[in-house]
C-alpha cells in the first residue's frame, strides 16, 4: 500500500486486489486543492493499469474547491477508458448530497460509475 | 429547552480558522440539530472560505466577522469582510441573484459542474454559493455598504 498526504487529506493506494483502490481519508479542505491533486491524479492515471475503485466512504469533509480536481480526475479516467467505480457512504448525509451531483455527471459517461455503499 | 445558540468570531484571515469554526459548530449543535449540523457546517465553511479568499482589510472592516445565531425558528449565518474589488462584489451579487431567481438550485449547480468540467480555470471553482443553495437548503442574501460585503444565509427550523 502507498500513502500520500496533502494537508489533512490522506490518499491510500491499494494494488493488492483485482482492482486498484484509491481511498480518500481525512479532510479535503485546502485553499486550492487543485495545486496538489491535479499533478497527483495526472501521474496516478498515467501509471494505472486495469480497473479502479475510488473510495470516499471515510472522507470526513470536502470543500467545494475539491470538486474541480475531482471533475478533472473523472475526465482523465474517462478519456483513458479506465473502468472506474466511485463509492460514497450511504450513511453520510453530506456525502449523499454532495455525490448526487457528481453521479449525475458520471451517468453521462461510459466508464465511470458513482454509487452509494 | 433554550434553543438559542450564538457562535461569534472576529478573525484575521487565516485558513486554519475555518476548521476551528467547523469543530465549534459540530460540538455546539450536533446534539440539538443532528439532521442539520452537516448543512450548517458546509454553509459556514463555504462562506468563510470565500471571505478569506476574496476579503481585504478596509477601514470599516479590518477583520472577518463570522456570526452564527440559532433563534427559535431559524438559523442565521452571517459572514462579513472588506472588499475593494468591484468585480468581486458584482460576481457575488449576480450569483446570489441567480440563485434567488427561482431556478432549481440543483440545475444551477450541475450547470456549473459542466462548465468546470469543460473549461476548468486553475484554482477557480466558484462553486461555494451554488453548493450552499443546492446541498444545504439555506437561503442566501447579500449586503454591500462602505466596502463591507455581508453574506447572509438563513434556514427555517
Amino acid at each position: 500500500m502507498n500513502e500520500v498526504t496533502f494537508g489533512a487529506l490522506r490518499l491510500v493506494i491499494d494494488e493488492s486486489g483485482e482492482r486498484t483502490t484509491l481511498s480518500f481519508l481525512g479532510r479535503s479542505d485546502d485553499r486550492n486543492p487543485s495545486n496538489t491533486l491535479n499533478p497527483f491524479f495526472d501521474k496516478f492515471v498515467n501509471d494505472l493499469k486495469g480497473e479502479l475503485n475510488v473510495d470516499f466512504k471515510d472522507l470526513e469533509f470536502m470543500n467545494s474547491s475539491t470538486v474541480l480536481p475531482l471533475l478533472q480526475f473523472i475526465k482523465k479516467l474517462e478519456k483513458k477508458g479506465v473502468k472506474s467505480f466511485f463509492f460514497y457512504s450511504k450513511d453520510s448525509r453530506w456525502q449523499s448530497v454532495s455525490f448526487k451531483a457528481l453521479k449525475t455527471i458520471a451517468d453521462s459517461l461510459k466508464n465511470i460509475s458513482i454509487e452509494a455503499k | 429547552m433554550n434553543n438559542e445558540t450564538n457562535i461569534v468570531y472576529s478573525i484575521t484571515p487565516s485558513w486554519q480558522f475555518i476548521e476551528e469554526i467547523r469543530q465549534k459548530i459540530r460540538k455546539n449543535l450536533v446534539s440539538k440539530f443532528p439532521d442539520l449540523v452537516e448543512a450548517i457546517i458546509i454553509c459556514s465553511s463555504e462562506l468563510c472560505e470565500n471571505a478569506i479568499k476574496y476579503g481585504v482589510s478596509v477601514p470599516k472592516k479590518e477583520k472577518i466577522n463570522f456570526n452564527l445565531m440559532v433563534k427559535d425558528d431559524h438559523i442565521l449565518v452571517e459572514v462579513s469582510n472588506g472588499v475593494t474589488n468591484a468585480e468581486d462584489v458584482t460576481n457575488v451579487t449576480q450569483t446570489v441573484d441567480l440563485i434567488n431567481s427561482g431556478k432549481n438550485p440543483e440545475d444551477l449547480y450541475l450547470s456549473r459542474l459542466h462548465e468546470l468540467m469543460e473549461n476548468p480555470k486553475p484554482g477557480e471553482s466558484k462553486l461555494g454559493l451554488y453548493r450552499i443553495a443546492f446541498e444545504t437548503g439555506f437561503q442566501l442574501s447579500v449586503r454591500f455598504k462602505n466596502e463591507v460585503l455581508t453574506l447572509i444565509a438563513k434556514m427555517k427550523i
